[in-house]
């Protein structure tokens, strides 16, 4: 049976992020993502029926009729789609994810703001000194210059 | 860790449903700040994470994206930017001789 699950994206980035995301998850997706800018894909149930939203990408699952279900996904897949407001938003069937990928909307979570805050200090010449998981947390150090309106003059 | 004069060091933790705090936890030499120019310097940085729907779109998506129009040819303006080079003369023996 599908375990639906649904969550909203905290930030805003394009399609290619969000499929960067999911790879990094399981590597295997990559065959198997399906993506549509126009965002007119549709997701399937276990026993085929359609979800009522349309998706930008999908990953699908042994529901979907037309398509090979990707590893991960026994009954139903996953999509994403865009909300009214412009985030992004992941339906997804859990039940058969594998452990590290059952929270899956916050591990994209993740990795979209880790890129964003890697991509904006790169933008900004900050240096970049650590990348690293500590007790189940990502921690990005880098040193960045200070304007000379905040500092202080003696 | 040395951190360079005029320079912050900025530890940005993210959890695992990827919220994020950023927080300044060093200072080089010249570069004390108050606590509030401190945040200040953070919402420089990081304040309009959220706002850009098209971020990463130039990395993957430009090209695929993007629509390619043919280029007209210069048909009215043939040699515009076209650097005149003389043709070397070239000389023909007819046979009459010197």
């Amino acid at each position: 049976m599908s375990q639906w699950r649904s969550g909203k994206l905290q930030l805003k980035c394009s399609l290619g992020i969000l499929k960067r995301a999911l790879i990094s998850i399981v590597p295997e997706w990559e065959k198997y993502i399906i993506e549509d800018e126009l965002g007119l894909l549709d997701l399937y149930g276990y026993q085929g029926n359609k979800k009522g939203d349309k998706y930008y990408i999908v990953i699908p699952g042994k529901g979907d009729p037309s398509r090979v279900a990707a590893p991960g996904f026994n009954y139903s897949g996953l999509g994403i789609r865009k909300q009214r407001d412009g985030s992004w938003a992941i339906d997804v069937d859990s039940s058969g994810l594998p452990s590290h990928a059952k929270n899956i909307v916050g591990k994209v979570n993740n990795f979209v703001a880790a890129e964003k805050i890697k991509k904006k200090a790169a933008l900004q010449g900050n240096q970049l000194i650590a990348d690293k998981m500590e007790g189940g947390k990502r921690k990005i150090l880098m040193t960045a210059p200070v304007d000379p309106k905040y500092k202080i003059h003696a | 860790m040395h951190i360079p004069e005029g320079h912050v060091l900025i530890e940005v933790t993210i959890d695992e449903n990827g919220n994020y705090k950023e927080e300044i936890v060093g200072h080089g030499a010249n570069s004390s700040c108050t606590t509030e120019d401190d945040d200040k310097l953070l919402q420089d940085l990081f304040g309009d994470l959220g706002e850009d729907d098209d971020w990463g779109k130039t990395e993957e998506f430009y090209d695929k994206t993007r629509v390619k129009t043919p280029q007209k040819p210069h048909i009215n303006t043939p040699f515009k930017d076209t650097p005149v080079v003389a043709e070397e003369e070239k000389r023909v023996d007819l046979g009459f001789g010197v």
